[in-house]
């Protein structure tokens, strides 16, 4: 064995005369467990918080969305529709339309989003999973909506209620001045059949409709929509998809992945976790300075048996190195046990949810 | 969906493992360096 990391290992493991070195080194391996915990269960929390806000993502966006890069709208003819449909590694798409809107029930009122989806969107998202009061569209019910759970609490609005239709309004597309307010909007009356509930956000901002409606009430052709949204069947491929997409349909239509979608949403969730390591490890160096305080007391209190390896042939360089070794041992040591209680608590909290 | 009774999301990976002993050696090593350096001299 190597002469420095055998007497390393000695040092480390044995009892120093001086009761006061033992405690101190013992506080400093103390340090360096908690410290490595703390690191490991900031990171897993991260983690996980991370996993939950990107599964919230991908229930609501579809991996690839097209929409007009000039223009809200634009025609769904045959030629785009032969070119996803030929396009390999497109699992499904959707058409969709997207407004703002103005919404009424009871006079209270709401600005929020109308999203006009076809029968294909529950194939390319699945929020309709997160319809937890009534059901999702139905083409049975024409004009049934689907309300976020925000939208339902701001507005007081249930689910069937058949006395007061919620009253949904849009600006009448045109130039020039509103000379009467009163027809200067487009109204429906809708029926909420459902509410749903994914995050705070998204639950204020959206309602659904169906396609057909949401044509109806912007006064819109049969095939003018907003937006096509695609799930491929590989994420692995969808940037040769994008690729392929972009060289077919031309310049005139922006093509964005989920990423693209909520670019501020990731990099704010980056830079929260840059954050938490750097405060985290920050604690970790001031655990390492501890771990050099009890080294140094360890050298002043080894000082005899030092010259004793001297004397015996041991040169300068390899006491120095016996004591770099003792201390990278003492924080390997207490990587090794912080690590393993973190994973174990990891592993607890993922099985048993006890917090 | 959120509610009151949801837990604490955490999530086990091999990148932050990976992290957390990484950071610890280099620190550990570099922590040990500075030590013997500047103490032994003297």
């Amino acid at each position: 064995m190597n002469f420095p990391f055998y007497i390393a290992k000695r040092y480390l493991f044995s009892k120093s005369s001086n009761n006061t070195i033992n405690i101190i080194t013992s506080i400093a391996t103390f340090g360096v467990i908690i410290g490595t915990l703390a690191l490991f269960i900031v990171l897993s929390g991260f983690s996980g918080l991370r996993a939950i806000n990107l599964g919230f993502l991908s229930t609501a966006d579809p991996d690839i969305k097209i929409t007009s890069a000039k223009g809200k709208s634009f025609l769904f003819n045959n030629d785009i529709k032969t070119i996803i449909t030929n396009q390999e590694g497109i699992a499904s798409y959707s058409k969709i339309i997207e407004e703002r809107a103005f919404f009424e029930f009871h006079k209270k009122t709401h600005i929020a989003y109308i999203k006009g989806v076809d029968t294909n969107y529950t194939f390319v998202n699945s929020i309709d999973t997160t319809v937890y009061i009534g059901t999702w569209l139905d083409t049975k019910i024409p004009y049934g909506v689907i309300i976020g759970n925000g939208i339902s609490n701001t507005l007081s609005v249930g689910v069937f209620d058949f006395l007061e239709p919620l009253k949904i309004y849009v600006p009448k597309p045109g130039k020039g001045y509103i000379t009467n307010p009163k027809k200067a909007f487009s109204k429906i009356d809708t029926q909420p059949i459902g509410i749903f509930a994914l995050s705070g956000d998204l639950d204020k901002k959206y309602t659904f409709v169906s396609l057909k409606l949401a044509q109806e009430l912007l006064s819109y052709s049969e095939n003018q929509i907003s937006a096509i949204e695609i799930k491929v069947t590989n994420l692995k491929q969808r940037s040769q998809i994008i690729t392929a997409l972009k060289n077919n349909l031309g310049d005139t239509f922006t093509i964005e992945t989920r990423e693209q979608l909520n670019t501020v949403f990731y990099k704010m969730l980056n830079t929260e976790n840059l954050m938490s390591y750097l405060i985290f490890t920050l604690i970790l160096i001031i655990a390492l300075f501890n771990v050099i305080g009890a080294i140094i007391m360890m050298i002043l209190d080894k000082r005899d048996n030092l010259k004793t390896l001297y004397n015996i042939g041991a040169s300068i360089k390899e006491i120095k190195r016996v004591f770099i070794l003792q201390g990278f041992l003492l924080s390997v040591f207490g990587l090794i046990i912080g690590l393993s209680v973190g994973i174990i608590l990891v592993l607890l909290q993922q099985k048993y949810s006890c917090l | 969906m959120i509610t009151q009774h949801l837990a604490y999301p955490v999530e086990l990976t091999f990148l932050n493992i990976t992290t957390v002993i990484i950071t610890i050696l280099v620190l550990g090593f570099l922590a040990q360096k500075l030590q013997v350096v500047e103490f032994l001299k003297s």
